[in-house]
């Protein structure tokens, strides 16, 4: 399936959902998941609260389905800022270290349009390269500006500095 | 307002999606989120240009309880189980519309509940749907409220409509809640949510703490 054509079909399931289809629910967790519980696993790095992360992204999915407006975002967009919102939430409240994840069973998903990959690349490459790997730390690990400040050993001011501009850089190079 | 400006927006739906927005910023920002819908936009267009970034992640297909947990939450998991229900249901429905027409009316209609749960998942009140117009209240249990607060049923409909269904009564027992009345929008087809009110009577939208949303389950 290609990324348009799934996204086509979590579409008709999202409208499905909203309207309390429960077996569209199960079909399109079955689709979502694996991506989404792979990007809580590295946020969390954890898999009992990744899980619990999960569980919660999908709740409110179901009772928020109805609020997703097709054409402005595709859906696992608008699915990945429910989770990372839930992920980040979470992370705040208790903060530590797991361990190592081996996941168990991988399911194929379509990858992200390579055009879209190769065009942020290119504009991350636009950074520094300490800049850029400030970015991905916050991206990745959802660590806050002094936890970023400590990681890579930089006053406050210049890792709220760096990041301020590196996304108004790269929201001028992705236009 | 400072927040109208879109290159504030902007600035803070990246770093909203990023997760550098931190604290009472992010409180904030969550606020505004859902007065102003420009923000909405802003973070899934941000959200879409990271993406990218999550494309070499192996999908990991979470253990099976995760799902069955959900479904149990949404009341997806029964579906099978209600399915068998509703089949001997027809054929009994189906004998007794020999017997008498009205019966078999009553019989066809699905019975539409939501249980609503405190915090320690304990049910407080199942809502039963007597018509499109009337909704019967059982109270399980208090929720043991000050004096001055009252719990207040809402009805959300997928257009972003909401109308207050009324107080949901704390005496134990059963009570009768007229539902709105309104011509295009179907009770049954609205997610309900309770929320905690300054009492005696429910404000025009809900501005205390939401402690439960959830939809009708068909029986």
């Amino acid at each position: 399936m290609s990324g348009e054509h799934l996204n086509r079909t979590l579409q008709k399931l999202l409208l499905a959902v909203a309207n309390g289809d429960r077996a569209a629910f199960a079909r399109l967790y079955r689709l979502t998941s694996p991506k989404l519980y792979a990007v809580a696993l590295r946020i969390l790095k954890d898999e009992g609260r990744a899980q619990d992360c999960l569980q919660d992204t999908y709740l409110k999915i179901w009772q928020q389905a109805a609020a997703y407006e097709g054409g402005k975002a595709a859906v696992m967009t608008w699915l990945s800022v429910i989770l990372r919102h839930r992920a980040l939430d979470m992370l705040r409240r208790r903060r530590e270290d797991g361990e190592a994840i081996d996941p168990e069973t991988l399911e194929a998903i379509p990858a992200f349009d390579p055009v879209d990959r190769l065009a942020l690349e290119k504009c991350l490459k636009t950074l520094g390269s300490r800049q850029r790997e400030c970015i991905e730390l916050a991206y990745h690990q959802g660590l806050t500006h002094p936890e970023l400040a400590a990681r890579l050993a930089l006053p406050l001011g210049t890792v709220k500095t760096w990041i301020r501009r590196s996304l108004e850089k790269l929201r001028q190079c992705l236009q | 307002m400072r927040y109208q400006q879109p290159e504030l927006q902007d600035r803070l739906a990246a770093e909203y999606v990023l997760g550098t927005l931190q604290g009472r910023a992010r409180q904030r920002f969550e606020r505004l989120l859902a007065e102003l819908p420009a923000l909405a936009e802003r973070i899934q267009a941000w959200q879409a240009r990271f993406e990218p970034l999550d494309e070499d992640l192996r999908p990991v297909t979470p253990p099976a309880h995760v799902w069955e947990n959900i479904a149990a939450r949404t009341g997806a998991a029964s579906v099978r189980r209600w399915r068998r229900l509703g089949l001997l249901a027809t054929a009994a429905t189906l004998l007794l519309a020999l017997v008498t027409g009205l019966l078999y009316r009553q019989l066809q209609q699905p019975d539409h509940l939501v249980m609503v749960t405190n915090e320690q998942a304990q049910p407080v009140w199942v809502l039963r749907a007597v018509d499109h117009r009337r909704l019967k209240v059982r109270t399980l249990r208090s929720m043991n409220m000050p004096a001055s607060k009252v719990c207040v049923l809402w009805l959300e409909w997928p257009d972003g409509h909401r109308q207050s269904a009324g107080v949901l009564s704390d005496d134990p027992g059963e009570h009768l809640l007229t539902l709105p009345d309104t011509a295009r929008h179907d009770p049954l087809r609205a997610t309900l949510a309770v929320s905690i009110e300054q009492g005696p009577r429910p404000p025009p939208r809900p501005r205390g703490e939401i402690l439960f949303r959830g939809r009708w389950i068909e029986l």
